[in-house]
């Protein structure tokens, strides 16, 4: 982590990202809307927001496991969508990788570990025979913490931050030099959130990684994010680094969700005000033009009503989408 | 007071290797050896099983073993009851009863196996297309089976019978013709849920193409609720079979089929028992014993059921 900004190197360029999903008969879910923002190489980007925000629905966009209904997304140079060639997806397939949310739905309950792990070794031909696939298998096991025994076991017969592991392993089997985190540790116990998210950061230092790590627990994002972005109903809201942002929020919605992290000591707990919302999360289907904070901001006024306020950079790479503040 | 004999020093902080911390301890198992330990845990279902085996090679060994053909007439022995060269007596052509339960087992068991294979090719396919291809295609698919549905389908079946010549083969396509809409859907509804899960995400993302996706990921997830499926399939084409065969447009004489023989025996039910009771024990004991082991399948094989 902490890279010097000097040899900053874009990976991962989103240009005006939108995926709207058509839910009914004149009706469109904008799950992502209009969302901008650059990954560097090697670095860590956070993305937070409460559920149904599409922080999902982006990294799953960004993957190509959908297609953008509009804007660019582009890959070291090379634009991820479907004007893709099937040779040019497939090897960017080895490139980008993706670890799941829910480990127990993200293992194939039929296959042994070993077949699961290799999966990305088949698919790509990095194994020529059934012996070096078993070696390099097993490898990746001893990376993630696991042990060769393992790889002849199935899915069921392990615990929640193991099968998280074997899904790590999975991820990391093609050598992938970006990985999309959707909520890699929120189905986790917490002592064994820390063992993931310290095994992420390892690997991340020893293989140079480079990680879109998405979550709604605000003090895990803090700790492995350089840079965190605030997603509220498919908007980028807020962009900057970590410690900017939790110092100095600037959007009144980055504002009251920093308010609703508990502080781990009591004295000062007690005096912690809370940023109350009005009003509940509005749904995302057939919105309007007016700003997407708008029917839950205390300080909404007529100029919020008539558009959505573009993302300004208000400070060196700190990013804010309201125009009250900025 | 027992506080004060609890020191600090009692306590060691135990030393776990490493390779221990991960160790599982359990024996390996798979989704068959798993399977199969809950399933011999269900006695009835077990036992279920061997009843099954043992008609099915009744069915097979006895006709060929038997010292009568099951169309040969022997007027000297009509309606005779239970005897040693007899073991279920004789019907009004003097016919020996045990080759031609056996015989008739022999065939509704056929009839029922085919009939469930093509439910099972048909319905599969029919619903891992609709499934996978989803949109204009699915809705489409989905309405053909809603008219399926929608008619009676023992109406089509006796329709079907009355316009084609009567045979094994006419039963069979009567009773495939509406048989695969239920697996079709079943089939359908648990591909959708599949599809979107996040292992065949997955799949996606690591490069694997469309045919490894199903091959490995979506058909052996579905094979539970298939063989279920089937294990219902049997019984009630064997059902259906006899059914129609008993209100006289199934099968016709001399052939058997435990309908053919059980219609032959209610009509002298009052004088000659045995000659229904045989071929009805026998129908009975195939139904139960494959509605037992289903269940005792689906049991075995859901792994909500996996404590």
């Amino acid at each position: 982590m902490g890279i010097n900004k000097t040899e900053k190197q874009v990976l991962l360029d989103v240009q005006h990202l939108k995926k709207y999903f058509e839910v009914g008969k004149n009706q469109t879910l904008k799950a992502v809307d209009d969302v901008t923002l650059q990954i560097y190489k090697g670095e860590t980007l956070g993305l937070v927001g409460e559920s149904g925000c599409g922080k999902s629905t982006f990294g799953r966009t960004v993957i190509h496991l959908y297609e953008p209904t509009s804007g660019t997304v582009t890959f070291d140079g090379m634009k991820v969508d479907k004007s893709m060639s099937r040779k040019q997806a497939h090897e960017l397939t080895g490139r980008m990788q993706m670890i799941f949310q829910d480990p127990y739905a993200s293992l194939n309950p039929r296959r042994k570990i070993m077949d699961i792990v290799g999966e990305g070794l088949d698919a790509h031909g990095l194994a020529k025979k059934r012996k070096d696939k078993e070696e390099q298998v097993i490898r990746l096991l001893e990376t993630v913490g696991l042990q060769a025994e393992h790889a002849d076991r199935f899915p069921h017969e392990f615990s929640g931050g193991q099968r998280q592991r074997v899904g790590i392993a999975r991820a990391l089997a093609v050598n992938p030099d970006f990985i999309v985190c959707d909520e890699p540790i929120s189905a986790l116990d917490v002592s064994i959130q820390a063992q993931v998210v310290n095994l992420l950061e390892e690997l991340q230092e020893k293989r140079g990684l480079t990680y879109l790590f998405i979550a709604h627990d605000l003090s895990m994002v803090k700790h492995i994010s350089d840079r965190i972005g605030v997603m509220y109903l498919g908007y980028l809201v807020e962009l900057a680094d970590s410690e900017e942002l939790f110092n100095n929020p600037v959007h009144p919605y980055t504002k009251a969700l920093l308010s609703a992290i508990p502080i781990p000591e009591p004295e000062i707990e007690k005096n912690r005000k809370r940023i109350m919302l009005e009003g509940t999360l509005p749904s995302p289907i057939n919105l309007g033009n007016e700003c997407k904070f708008a029917s839950r901001c205390p300080h909404c006024s007529e100029q919020c009503k008539s558009a959505q306020p573009p993302l300004k950079e208000i400070k060196p790479g700190h990013f804010v989408a309201c125009s009250k503040f900025c | 007071m027992n506080n004060e004999m609890i020191k600090d020093s009692m306590f060691v902080k135990a030393e776990v290797a490493a390779d221990e911390k991960e160790h599982i301890a359990a024996p390996a198992s798979g989704m068959i050896t798993d399977a199969w330990a809950r399933l011999r845990k269900n006695k009835a279902a077990v036992v279920s099983l061997f009843i099954l085996i043992a008609i099915i090679l009744l069915a097979i060994l006895a006709p060929i073993f038997s010292k009568y053909d099951f169309a040969f007439t022997d007027y000297s022995n009509v309606y005779s009851t239970p005897t040693k060269g007899h073991i279920f007596g004789c019907d009004q052509f003097g016919r020996d009863l045990w080759t031609r339960v056996w015989m008739g087992t022999r065939i509704s068991l056929m009839i029922a196996l085919v009939a469930a294979v093509l439910d099972l090719v048909v319905g599969v396919l029919y619903g891992a297309v609709s499934a996978l291809l989803g949109g204009r295609v699915d809705a489409i698919m989905q309405r053909i089976i809603e008219i399926l549905v929608g008619i009676p389908s023992l109406i089509i079946v006796i329709l079907f019978l009355m316009a084609f010549p009567a045979g094994v083969g006419t039963i069979i396509a009567a009773l495939s013709i509406t048989g695969w809409v239920n697996m079709a859907r079943l089939v359908r509804a648990e591909i959708l849920k599949l599809k979107n899960q996040e292992f065949v995400m997955a799949s996606h993302v690591l490069g694997s193409n469309n045919l490894y996706i199903i091959m490995k990921d979506l058909i052996p997830n579905t094979v539970g609720i298939i063989v279920i499926q089937v294990m219902f399939t049997i019984p009630s084409a064997i059902f259906t079979e006899a059914f129609l065969s008993f209100i006289g447009i199934g099968l016709a004489e001399p052939q058997a089929s435990l309908g053919v023989l059980i219609n032959g025996g209610y009509q002298v039910l009052q004088n000659y028992p045995h000659v229904l009771i045989c071929p009805a024990i026998v129908i009975v004991l195939i139904m139960v014993c494959f509605s037992i082991l289903g269940d005792g399948l689906r049991d075995a094989l859901d792994p909500q059921m996996r404590k």
